[in-house]
């Protein structure tokens, strides 16, 4: 299972990375895994209003449908949309080039809520 | 290859005598609505009756060998059914043709209906519905109805968490919100989850019994007793109504509307996905709610009555699948009383057998008899590297359908167990083999799991890509690349 | 086996507890052997009246010709008694069929996705409108006064709980769609879709690219939809009219009319909608020899993945019937039916001039065209009719209620009268004779 150091967790599992008033997010190592191939990312669409554990946009593998959840609140302003494109980017590099959408922070406090790295892989250990 | 593949311009398979000018007519048809003509097959006869004979050789189906798969009941498809259903003075007859022509055919389903009536304890019944799901949402529409007349703050529908996934689908589209009640230990309804989630906003509870692990809900008359008390409505879905035939009736346990499924528990045969059909029953007091025309029998003549006062109205275009209730109505007749009963006490006691023979194996995922499925664990095997999928896909090289792999999945099962129902039409002997077959495989699984994890090799064509058929979708000829 | 398992029957049963089982026995008669099944079906067919060769009812269900072969390859064991195809590797022969049925569907209606059945035209019809919900979230659609009666109850059923409103589009003069009553409701308020029915129910043929353009224009969905299938040998339909879903009744596809049932609900739609399209698909794909295999593809729509968040609740179809289609299809081939739709038309063509030409008979809505289908007034009652045509083995046509039609002169009755290939001159002789 891999995890991202300098990211933060959400128990759903969905991570996000803050770079100034930005974070990016995604889905973890774990939840790709647990989905089997992506074959479809819904689309998200600019300029949606999220809250933190509301669902962002949903995904689906072949035997399976899941909704993901924000891990923060704010306005998403760039989504990816080579991930929608080619869902199994999701499966290939869930960090990276599987990164879901960028949300502009309406409460950065949240973040303290999340778990770090650490937490996340102690959280997840099989 | 498919037909058009194998289509050569000019053939044709079609012998009729045409009387008409065929070009006078593509004169007259305005600019607006004439098509170019379509791109269909040109094959002979011979070519397209090779064409859908080998494709039915591909097939697995009852009458090739063992389908033991849970909660779908695939017993034998008796082959009077099919003469009869083919009898043109059923087939070629119009539904909108007058009561007094067709009094046969309503004879025979208004008995079906009474027949169903006195099997489940029930006051009435629909045979509109064409199929589990759609007699789901009939039930469910029905209850909706009533409560919109009676009491419209109850807006949600109770599903347990075992239930088949058509249940909250249906509750959905009848309109409800769903809320899941949980399972308890022992496999059936968390009561004291109940307690707390049965108040005045809820509508009622669906309910299969035997459930969907094949147990028979212990508690299932003081569930009725608290839904009721509580002013909400009990739903049954028949699915599992083989086990109960000449025992239980769902009517006496307290349900106030229920489904069955022809296709399952009265032999109608599956067709590769449908058609089937779904009658729904109900209590006296919600028979004013059933979708119209109902037959019945007035002054001698049976009728198609229009005049339901509170009907939710029609979910399809007529009466029903009438050559399905056909093949029903002729199994319960030739079953007759004893019949029935013994069907369900066999596969009560054949489902039994083949748990207790497989349990050092695949221990069962409940420590108690069951009723006409059992719910086997493959949990153990994954350290030798190998799924429950894997375990299935080897069956297949066996000569065996695998048992039901994809449900249910709620907690603590999670994915790793199978559903065997092997119904009363097999043979001690055809049970033996196949539980031989899966003991050998939980050998292999140790010892050479390799072979289950390339399987099936032994089939027409081994293991599918499903990834690729979704990530590539290609569902029509147009979509095939460089068409 | 009870020595294996260790227990009586009773103690297996023991959980139904003391009040739950049967005391006597169900009261049903005993038994019965083969040949007596027989004899009591028998007695029971016999209480139908005579055979009839054609029929001059239509209303949704229709009399065809199907060709020996058609039953004969839907018989088959290993299509009948085969079971849901979870399993591709040992179920190929029905997923390729269906893959097939697919492709004709898809090259009938001109759209680019059709699953594999749904159940009839009217739940086919009532799901479309569902999804058109599902996509434009507006609670309301319209629907043209010229549907089925049937299919505009089944559609009310199905979008009653939802507060879906449902509006109706009045006809014009000569019984198509009104664009002015099209426009107004279309501007009155925001609508999902609009669904129109071609060849419409009085049998007129709709112009479904001027509607679709209309449709569009508002912002709904257009959905088309249509009773007869053998329309499609001739008739354009689908994207190149501005389609977004097509759907329908296939039994005129070498199906029976089986007194209503089963029946096949088709169903097709643009690409762009594949995620909100309910049904089972299947799709083609390899195996992992790198063979052309087929499977049931974009499952997670489907109710036992999305559960209460499925695009519907269907799960078994009329998979058979499909299939059937799809064989009859492959019989009559290309050119067999585009010949086939010409014959239907040319025969309801002959009967209305034939009756017509008695006096007692006039065509109402004149200026439309019509395919199969047409509605005449009379001066002839439906006793009259049924009973002047008791020894011709037709089943007579659908008598409509008085107001369904505008009134003509002296002719208080009013009929949809049918015709199709089996209505043969010798056949509708006897007919014109009788009602002369």
């Amino acid at each position: 299972m891999k995890i991202q150091e300098d990211a933060r967790y959400a128990k759903s599992d969905e991570w996000a990375r803050v770079d100034g008033t930005t974070a990016t997010v995604g889905v973890s190592d774990y939840a790709q895994d647990k989905l089997g191939d992506v074959v479809f990312v819904g689309e998200i669409a600019v300029g949606k209003e999220v809250k933190a554990g509301e669902i962002l946009t949903s995904v689906e593998s072949v035997k399976a449908a899941s909704d993901i959840y924000s891990p923060v609140s704010g306005k998403v302003v760039e989504v990816n949309h080579e991930v929608t494109a080619k869902p199994e980017l999701l499966n290939s590099d869930p960090f990276g080039a599987g990164w879901l959408a960028k949300i502009e922070l309406s409460n950065p406090e949240e973040l303290n809520a999340l778990m770090s790295a650490a937490d996340y892989a102690e959280y997840r250990k099989e | 290859m498919t037909l058009y593949e194998k289509s050569v311009a000019g053939r044709s398979a079609f012998s009729f005598g045409f009387e008409e000018d065929q070009a006078a007519v593509e004169a007259r048809v305005p600019g607006y609505a004439l098509a170019p003509v379509k791109r269909l097959p040109e094959v002979s006869e011979l070519e397209l009756v090779r064409h859908f004979t080998g494709l039915a050789s591909k097939n697995y189906g009852v009458d090739t060998g063992f389908y033991p798969l849970g909660s779908c009941t695939m017993k034998y498809n008796p082959k009077i059914n099919e003469h009869l259903a083919a009898d043109p003075r059923l087939t070629n007859r119009h539904p909108l043709d007058s009561e007094a022509e067709n009094q046969g055919i309503l004879q025979m389903e208004f008995e079906l209906k009474e027949s169903l009536q006195e099997i489940t304890g029930m006051d009435d019944f629909t045979l509109q519905p064409a199929c589990g799901a759609h007699g789901e949402l009939t039930g469910m529409l029905i209850i909706h109805a009533y409560m919109q007349d009676h009491d419209p703050k109850r807006t949600k529908v109770l599903i347990p968490d075992s239930a088949h996934g058509t249940n909250p689908a249906s509750a959905t589209m009848a309109g409800f919100q769903t809320v899941t009640v949980p399972s308890n230990e022992r496999g059936g309804v968390d009561m004291d989850a109940l307690d707390k989630l049965m108040d005045d906003t809820v509508a009622g509870i669906m309910l299969t019994n035997p459930n969907t692990v094949g147990l028979f809900e212990e508690n299932a008359t003081r569930i009725a007793e608290l839904v009721h008390a509580r002013g909400g409505l009990l739903y049954y879905d028949g699915a599992n109504l083989n086990a109960l035939m000449g025992l239980v009736r769902p009517g006496d346990l307290g349900f106030d509307v229920v489904h069955l499924n022809l296709h399952k528990t009265f032999s109608t045969p599956h067709g590769g996905g449908g058609p089937g059909a779904a009658p729904v029953g109900v209590k006296k007091f919600l028979a004013d709610y059933l979708p119209t025309p109902v037959i019945v029998h007035q002054d001698g003549q049976y009728k198609l009555d229009g005049s339901r006062v509170h009907s939710i109205g029609r979910v399809s275009a007529f009466y029903g699948n009438t050559a399905v209730l056909a093949r029903a109505y002729a199994y319960i007749k030739m079953m007759g009383r004893d019949g029935l009963l013994a069907a369900s006490q066999v596969a009560v006691i054949n489902a039994n057998y083949v748990k207790a023979v497989l349990s050092p194996y695949f221990p069962p995922a409940y420590d108690r008899p069951v009723m006409h499925e059992t719910v086997l664990s493959a949990k153990g095997y994954d350290k030798y590297g190998v799924t429950l999928l894997d375990i299935a896909k080897r069956l297949m090289d066996y000569g065996f359908h695998p048992p039901t792999i994809y449900f249910p999945h709620f907690p603590p099962h999670a994915e790793e167990v199978m559903m065997v129902e092997p119904t009363e039409t097999e043979t001690k002997e055809t049970m033996d083999a196949f539980c031989d077959a899966l003991i050998k495989i939980s050998q292999e699984a140790k010892e050479h799991p390799e072979l289950l994890l390339s399987a099936p090799h032994d089939t027409v064509v081994t293991r599918v890509n499903e990834t690729y058929a979704a990530r590539n979708l290609v569902t029509s000829h147009r979509d095939k690349k460089g068409t | 086996m009870l020595q294996k398992i260790g227990l009586g029957f009773d103690d297996i049963v023991a959980c139904f507890g003391s009040n739950a089982r049967i005391e006597g026995g169900l009261r049903l008669s005993d038994g019965l052997t083969e040949d007596q099944m027989l004899d009591k079906w028998d007695a029971l067919m016999s209480r139908n009246s005579s055979p009839k060769k054609a029929s001059l009812l239509g209303a949704g269900a229709y009399m065809h010709f199907i060709p020996a072969v058609v039953p004969h390859l839907a018989s088959l064991p290993g299509f009948v008694t085969a079971y849901t195809p979870y399993q591709p590797e040992i179920s190929q022969g029905t997923l390729q069929s269906l893959f097939e049925y697919q492709s004709f569907i898809v090259e009938l209606t001109d759209m680019e996705l059709s699953n594999c059945s749904m159940y009839d035209g009217a739940s086919s019809t009532a799901e479309a409108l569902l999804m058109a919900h599902r996509l434009k979230g507006v609670d309301r659609v319209l629907v043209s006064s010229a549907v089925n009666p049937s299919y505009l109850e089944t559609i009310r059923t199905y979008l009653r709980p939802h507060g879906i409103a449902v509006d109706i589009v009045d006809r014009d003069a000569d019984g198509r769609v009104s664009m002015e009553s099209l426009e107004s409701g279309l501007a009155s308020a925001p609508s999902s879709a609009v669904l129109v029915q071609s060849p419409n129910y009085f049998g007129i043929i709709e112009n479904l690219e001027a509607i679709g353009a209309v449709v569009h224009a508002h912002g709904a969905l257009f959905v088309e939809s249509f009773t007869e299938a053998i329309a499609l040998g001739l008739l354009r339909y689908g994207m190149g009219t501005g389609a977004d879903i097509v759907v329908g009744e296939g039994q005129s596809l070498g199906i029976p009319m089986s007194f209503g049932g089963p029946h096949l609900g088709i169903f097709a739609t643009r690409k762009e909608y594949s995620r909100q399209f309910p049904g089972r698909i299947v799709g083609e794909s390899i195996d992992t020899e790198g063979r052309t295999a087929f499977v049931m593809t974009l499952r997670a729509r489907e109710q036992d993945i999305r559960r209460e968040k499925a695009t519907s609740n269907i799960c078994s179809n009329h998979a058979l019937n499909a299939m059937t289609a799809a064989m009859y299809i492959g019989s009559v081939g290309e050119s067999g039916l585009r010949a086939l739709a010409c014959e239907n038309a040319a025969k309801l063509d002959k009967l209305v001039r034939g009756l017509e030409a008695t006096g007692h008979f006039v065509r109402v809505f004149k200026q439309a065209q019509v395919f199969n289908e047409a509605v005449v007034a009379s001066s002839m009652s439906p006793e009259d009719v049924r009973a002047r045509l008791a020894d011709v083995p037709v089943f007579p046509p659908l008598a409509l209620a008085q107001g369904t039609v505008p009134d003509v002169q002296g002719m208080p009755y009013a009929y949809l009268v049918c015709a199709t290939e089996l209505l043969k001159d010798s056949i509708l002789e006897r007919v014109l004779g009788a009602l002369s």
